[in-house]
């Protein structure tokens, strides 16, 4: 072993040292971890892992056959960003909000069956992926020894060393040291973020100082390399568009490498799994692109700097010649950089890819596994033995990527295993689309879209490439599946326009879509999916999906949770957490808690955070006791949950005019209440004051007819009661007919022109019995401008008689009646005055109710219905005018009643 | 010796009844034209029984029989209610004040006559 040998041997383990104390410092200190978590700048250079050692070396290999068409790959991610942007923001706040920690932990907890599911995606994650992570180990192994042989130099003891397996266990390492140390798997691994945006910025810098030295150094310029290249006729074409590549193919491999860079797992963990703030997707929105464009910068001129030597070099291969060409130059230590920048390249990407494998391989395969058919024991002793797992993951993950490398990989080239993966990954994203945006989608969907695309991958483009290698099925390559010509793995249904890796992609996206749509449509979702859906669909509806939105009811005794989450928390902890739920939603007690809706959520978003979301799933239903059988109503109200909330709006509206009309009614029951006491109470005075005169009649008469030996005297006396007790019930009925008439507004009145001097004489002379009975004097008094006034002359007649009628009745003997006629503008004055014993003011209005004096009364009842003074004011009120007690005292009462005067032509 | 009865009654003429009706029958009589009248007269007199009017616009019927009820000089003193109000709850309301008798009016006189005979009896 040379010097040089020891010394690139000695910086690539410093390199690797480099790392692991970055990432070790990361994890350490406090303040570089948040530098970390918040730069947009990291992020987006730890989405650079895009670029692996395919990119750092293959492209080269891929320009250098068929010129720009290595491009798309990068195009792709590029054009896709906008879209790139809007998918991956929905996932991850949806990642966020339900403690995702895989993709196929984000697939299969969309969907009933989730535990098949997962393990089926992950299944097919391990076989579709780990090619691609064995390519990175070939391009070390490559690269290094390539290296090594500068100047044909003997490798000594370094050929006998296994420098795959050497590179994979120093991989298991770092994975095992910096992934999995905490239970938590949704924790963000900052110190491996840390090193692989630096191991990106370093292999950045590599391949542009590579390619500086290659251009402008061994060359002189890179129109140096164009001259060159364009003067031999057969490497012109690589300037121009392949006419074998059709601009269609260009539009299909731009979307392949969109997809890609959003599904790939190590795509998926960077992007939504170790991404800690929503804005650093917009920031990733340009510095991606950036990155993508700086590092394609001399892929198109070392490329064709590659070919011109190959004229002169044969054995060069030209997936290296980044490589290759300051070697032959005797740069090494260029040649060192740019295997430390490709070794960057491959030792990120087969970290992250390792982390999201094995994630994927311990919480949806594994974990489900064994808590499904593993014994009672196993949920009890499941937290301690999560990260042992997870450990275990790693290593089969890397174990199986070495059996690949070792028996498989060396019959391909670096840019076909990534494609090959590309169009395997891509089977995943109709399902991905459909779970973020169609609500129908369902898990038989799922499954039967991806199994058709994975067969026809299988087909089309891994079954060919086998048999190339192995020489093995030719007549099923030349001549199709049992000889038939449509059934051809790379000429199906006779389609051969396209390339391999773009005709796989078509039938394999064809029918994986088609048969996606169609179970879709064919299936109804589950109410599950449902619920899913809903969250999934209409993620941005929540500014924060949390406990609040929870649509389960499910019960489980708090003890069994408790005990739960003391496995993954321990007690403290659990406790620590429990309260602070209560705290949270204002819980006051644990019985309480136990019945709310939002705990089972809550600790089952807790436990994925362990385990990922799937197993957590599992665990929870061990120790749920019932669901609640109202799920299928709550899952149709939440799907129409715009048309509740509008219904609600409109409840409330209904339920607040509901109220109203409540009220309004009660205000009038209220009033019918007191309307039918007040009815009742007329009633029963009605029936008093039409049984005291008929008392009297029946008992007279029946003197008059069973008595014998009456005198005349008394006969007559009798006689005449029994007359004027009639007359009192005729008078009594007439006005309570009267009254009717004026409540319900059928009385009119009868206007005429008066002459106030016959109108009073009438009246005294009505009265004349009763003023000489008690030797009083009526006073009459009219102004002299009135003489004549326009009123119904018999209603006025009769409240002048009743109140005059008053009058004497509760004055003394001998005393005077006063009635006194005046004018004040357009107002007929009217006064009753006498000198009797005066009213109690309490009683100035009272005494115009009907039967006042009926109810009320002094010592001596007066004779009298008690109706004469609530007919004079429906009379008065009717020539809108007013009737009241002006003033009383015990010399005498004052009546008085105002009388708006009516012209000639308002009759 | 005849019995004494006391009358009482706001409506002038069938309290002229009730006394001419009494009086026929031989009874002595004491008449009360309202409550307050009534209650002037129990104080000084004990009557063997009294006709009461309830509906009277000063002390009502009801009062009346409660203080004859409730006073030790008149507990033999029956009372007999003669009223307008034939409503269920009036009448027992009334013989729950401790009345003898409650007759609705208008009475037959035969029959008034025969309970008042009956009480004091």
């Amino acid at each position: 072993m040379n010097s040089f040998q020891f010394l690139a041997v000695f910086i690539s383990i410093s390199y690797l040292t480099i790392l692991f104390l970055l990432a070790y410092f990361v994890e350490k200190k406090t303040t570089w971890k948040e530098y970390v978590k918040s730069s947009s700048s990291i992020y987006a250079l730890s989405l650079a892992i895009y670029c692996t050692a395919w990119t750092f070396y293959g492209s080269i290999g891929s320009a250098s056959k068929t010129g720009i068409s290595f491009l798309p790959i990068y195009l792709g991610p590029t054009i896709m960003m906008p879209f790139w942007f809007l998918i991956v923001k929905k996932i991850n706040r949806i990642a966020k909000a339900a403690n995702i920690t895989t993709f196929a932990d984000f697939l299969s907890i969309r969907y009933s069956n989730s535990t098949n599911l997962g393990m089926f995606i992950t299944f097919l994650m391990i076989v579709g992926i780990i090619p691609y992570i064995s390519l990175q180990i070939k391009a070390i192994s490559e690269s290094f020894y390539l290296l090594m042989q500068i100047n044909h130099q003997d490798l000594g003891f370094i050929s006998s060393l296994n420098l795959p397996v050497i590179v994979t266990v120093i991989m298991g390492i770092f994975i095992v040291i910096f992934a999995t140390q905490k239970m938590e798997s949704t924790e963000h691994h900052s110190g491996i973020v840390a090193s692989i945006a630096f191991e990106s910025l370093f292999k950045l810098l590599a391949f542009l100082i590579a390619g500086i030295v290659i251009c402008y150094f061994i060359f002189s310029s890179p129109t140096e390399i164009f001259q060159k290249i364009s003067s031999t006729k057969e490497m012109s074409r690589f300037l121009t568009m392949p006419t074998n590549l059709s601009y269609m193919e260009w539009t299909g491999f731009t979307i392949l490498s969109g997809i890609a860079v959003m599904i790939l797992p190590r795509q998926f963990q960077v992007a939504v799994i170790e991404n800690t703030k929503e804005t650093h997707l917009k920031s990733a929105m340009w510095k991606f692109p950036l990155y993508l464009f700086l590092i394609n910068l001399f892929v198109l001129p070392v490329a064709l700097a590659g070919n011109i030597y190959l004229a002169n070099f044969s054995g060069l291969n030209p997936d290296y010649y980044l490589l290759e060409i300051p070697l032959i130059n005797q740069m090494k230590y260029i040649g060192l950089l740019v295997f430390l920048g490709g070794f960057s390249a491959a030792t990120a990407m087969i970290a992250i890819e390792t982390v999201a494998l094995s994630n994927m391989l311990s919480n949806n395969f594994i974990i489900p596994l064994s808590l499904k058919f593993g014994e009672g024991s196993m949920r009890d002793t499941i937290a301690k033995r999560t990260l042992l797992l997870r450990r275990i993951s790693v290593i089969i993950i890397l174990l199986l990527t070495l059996i690949y490398f070792k028996s498989i990989s060396p019959l391909y080239s670096l840019v076909s295993i990534g494609l090959i993966s590309f169009v395997f990954i891509a089977q995943f994203f109709p399902a991905l689309l459909g779970s973020l945006y169609l609500k129908q989608s369902n898990y038989r969907a799922v499954f039967g879209g991806v199994f058709v695309g994975f067969c026809v991958w299988l087909y089309t483009l891994v079954l060919p490439s086998i048999i190339e290698g192995t020489n093995w099925g030719q007549e099923i390559l030349a001549q199709g599946l049992f000889g038939l010509a449509i059934f051809k793995p790379n000429a199906l249904f006779g389609l051969t326009v396209f390339s391999p890796v773009m005709h796989s992609f078509f039938w394999s996206m064809f029918f994986n879509v088609s048969v996606y749509i169609f179970l879709s449509y064919s299936y109804k979702p589950s109410n599950y999916e449902k619920q899913q859906a809903h969250i999934y669909v209409d993620v941005f509806k929540y500014s924060n999906l949390d406990e609040s939105h929870i649509v389960w009811k499910e019960f489980a005794a708090l003890s069994d949770l408790k005990s739960l989450m003391m496995k993954f928390m321990g007690e403290e902890k659990t406790n620590i957490t429990l309260n602070s739920f209560m705290k949270r939603f204002g819980i006051s007690n644990e019985d309480e808690m136990t019945s709310d809706p939002r705990l089972i959520p809550f600790v089952e978003r807790l436990l994925s955070k362990f385990v990922g979301t799937v197993s957590a799933r599992i665990l929870i239903e061990s120790v749920i006791k019932e669901k609640d059988i109202f799920i299928n109503e709550m899952i149709d109200i939440i799907q129409e949950s715009k048309e509740v909330i509008s219904l609600n709006r409109e409840l409330t509206k209904k339920s607040n005019e509901l109220k109203k009309a409540k009220s309004e009614l009660e205000h009038i029951n209220q009033q019918l209440r007191l309307h039918d006491q007040t009815k009742n109470e007329f009633l029963s005075t009605v029936s008093h004051e039409l049984k005291s005169p008929l008392t009297s009649i029946r008992s007279l008469s029946e003197i008059l007819t069973e008595s014998e030996g009456l005198s005349e005297q008394e006969v007559s006396n009798f006689s005449s009661i029994i007359n004027k007790e009639s007359a009192r019930i005729t008078r009594l009925i007439n006005q309570l007919l009267d009254l009717e008439k004026y409540d319900t507004g059928k009385e009119t009145l009868v206007l005429s022109v008066v002459n106030l001097t016959e109108f009073f004489e009438d009246i005294q002379d009505a009265l004349k019995a009763e003023l000489s009975e008690k030797e009083i004097e009526l006073n009459i008094q009219i102004d002299k401008k009135l003489n004549e006034l326009i009123f119904d002359r018999d209603k006025l007649m009769q409240v002048f008689i009743n109140l005059v009628g008053n009058s004497i009745k509760f004055s003394q003997n001998n005393t005077k009646v006063e009635i006194l006629l005046s004018k004040i503008g357009e107002t007929i004055n009217m006064e009753i005055k006498d000198m009797g014993h005066g009213i109690d003011p309490l009683y100035h209005d009272l005494i115009f109710d009907r039967f006042f004096q009926a109810k009320d009364q002094t010592i001596l009842k007066p004779k009298g219905s008690g109706l004469g003074l609530a007919i004079s004011k429906k009379i008065i009120e009717l020539h809108k005018g007013k009737i009241y007690v002006k003033t009383s005292s015990e010399k005498g009462t004052t009546f008085a009643i105002e009388l708006p005067q009516i012209k000639n032509d308002e009759r | 010796m005849s019995a004494k009865l006391l009358l009482v009654d706001d409506e002038p003429n069938i309290l002229l009844s009730l006394d001419f009706l009494m009086r026929k029958n031989g009874f002595q009589v004491l008449l009360a034209r309202n409550g307050t009248e009534a209650m002037q007269l129990l104080k000084e007199q004990t009557p063997d029984l009294v006709i009461l009017d309830i509906m009277m616009p000063d002390v009502d019927g009801y009062q009346i029989c409660q203080f004859i009820k409730g006073d030790e000089i008149l507990q033999s003193t029956k009372v007999i209610f003669l009223s307008a109000k034939s409503k269920e709850s009036d009448i027992a309301k009334g013989l729950e004040l401790g009345a003898d008798a409650y007759m609705t009016k208008p009475f037959a006189n035969k029959a008034l006559l025969e309970k008042v005979k009956e009480l004091i009896s």
